[in-house]
């Protein structure tokens, strides 16, 4: 951009060297003119001859001050975006961080990924792992079963032990619930609302 | 056919002007001028031309015209005024120089006697040209009495300082 700035000026200082020849060529042309005129009528050609040259020279100084007048616009224009490629500058610095801190982000969330990844995988090892000692267990408990169907049990002494295995629970309930019963009967009388004494009203202010 | 008259025309506080062709010697570009002190206002000072000191005048001031800036168009035009018997060259400022070109005699009229900005002793004529006046000056009633005596008189002054000072250039 700036080497752009930088060319345009250049041109528009040749431009206006160009436009410097041409105005010398045109006084040239002019005094060249003079000189004919004076030498009366063998100069008359050569009259014609400057007057042609001098045109030209009107012609390219004309072109030249066209040339630098609109180098000039052109490094206007130039200039300006600079200055605004210039002002774009901190917001592609503000992306380029933010993406940074994308890219960080991203890359975190991935070792996080890979951890949860891991962890899972560890889990999975336990899954199966207790799912095979559960199934070992089940085996055994399988084997145990069949083991037992070995011995027969007698049915009276079965229940015996049944009742005599119940009774202490019993009573252990028994006496918990008796002991609430106790703790609550206080309560239930004097359950049926409050007695508020209102005669003596010496804790309250009217307002 | 009639007589054409070849002239050198010139702009000067944005009128066209005439100088018949065969009083003029060159057109220079704007220099440098040396002011030369205890002059009338209309002598701008001295010019060296090629070793020969001219003086310049500036047609403004000596036509009462409004002052105005030196632009890149400004020239000098130098011409030959008789002084008694010999001839002097003298430096006129104009704002530009035009062309030289030919005006036929019979497009001359006769300056008007009121009516111009400037005063009518200095005009040899008024041409047409297309819509355009060109106005024609007389450059021995131009440099007349007074003028010619101060632009004498400060060639006689600085004659010897400038012959001096391109002395010393050289």
């Amino acid at each position: 951009m700036e080497q752009m700035t930088a060319n345009i000026g250049h041109s528009a200082d040749n431009a206006k060297q160009t436009e410097q020849i041409a105005r010398q060529t045109n006084l040239l042309a002019l005094n060249a003119a003079i000189e004919a005129a004076r030498a009366g009528e063998h100069g008359k050609g050569f009259t014609v001859v400057a007057a042609e040259v001098r045109k030209l020279a009107e012609r390219s100084q004309v072109a030249a001050g066209e040339i630098v007048e609109e180098s000039r616009n052109s490094l206007e224009v130039s200039e300006r975006a600079g200055e605004m490629l210039t002002a774009l500058v901190p917001n592609i610095t503000k992306t380029s961080d933010l993406i940074q801190d994308i890219s960080a982000s991203a890359l975190e969330q991935d070792k996080g990924a890979s951890e949860i990844n891991k962890a899972l995988q560890q889990l999975d090892e336990v899954v199966q792992q207790s799912a095979a000692a559960a199934e070992e267990l089940s085996a055994q408990a399988e084997q145990m079963n069949s083991a037992m169907e070995f011995f027969v049990v007698d049915e009276q002494a079965r229940g015996q032990h049944a009742v005599a295995k119940k009774q202490p629970s019993a009573s252990k309930k028994a006496n918990s619930t008796g002991s609430k019963k106790s703790a609550a009967e206080p309560r239930a009388k004097q359950e049926p609302g409050f007695a508020i004494d209102l005669s003596d009203d010496t804790e309250f202010v009217r307002y | 056919m009639s007589a054409v008259k070849q002239i050198l025309s010139f702009i000067l506080h944005e009128e066209h002007f005439g100088l018949t062709i065969s009083h003029i010697q060159e057109v220079l570009e704007y220099r440098r001028v040396t002011a030369v002190p205890r002059t009338p206002a209309f002598l701008l000072g001295v010019t060296n031309l090629r070793g020969q000191v001219v003086p310049v005048v500036d047609l403004r001031a000596l036509f009462g015209l409004e002052q105005q800036p030196l632009t890149i168009d400004s020239c000098i035009i130098i011409v030959d005024i008789a002084l008694g018997d010999e001839q002097v060259a003298v430096g006129l400022l104009a704002d530009r120089v035009c062309e030289v070109m030919e005006i036929d005699e019979a497009c001359l009229n006769k300056p008007p006697r009121l009516g111009n900005q400037i005063n009518t002793d200095y005009i040899e004529a008024i041409a047409r040209q297309e819509d355009d006046f060109i106005i024609l000056l007389d450059l021995a009633r131009v440099f007349s009495g007074d003028e010619i005596s101060a632009v004498t008189q400060a060639v006689q002054l600085m004659g010897a300082g400038v012959d001096e000072s391109s002395e010393v250039d050289s």
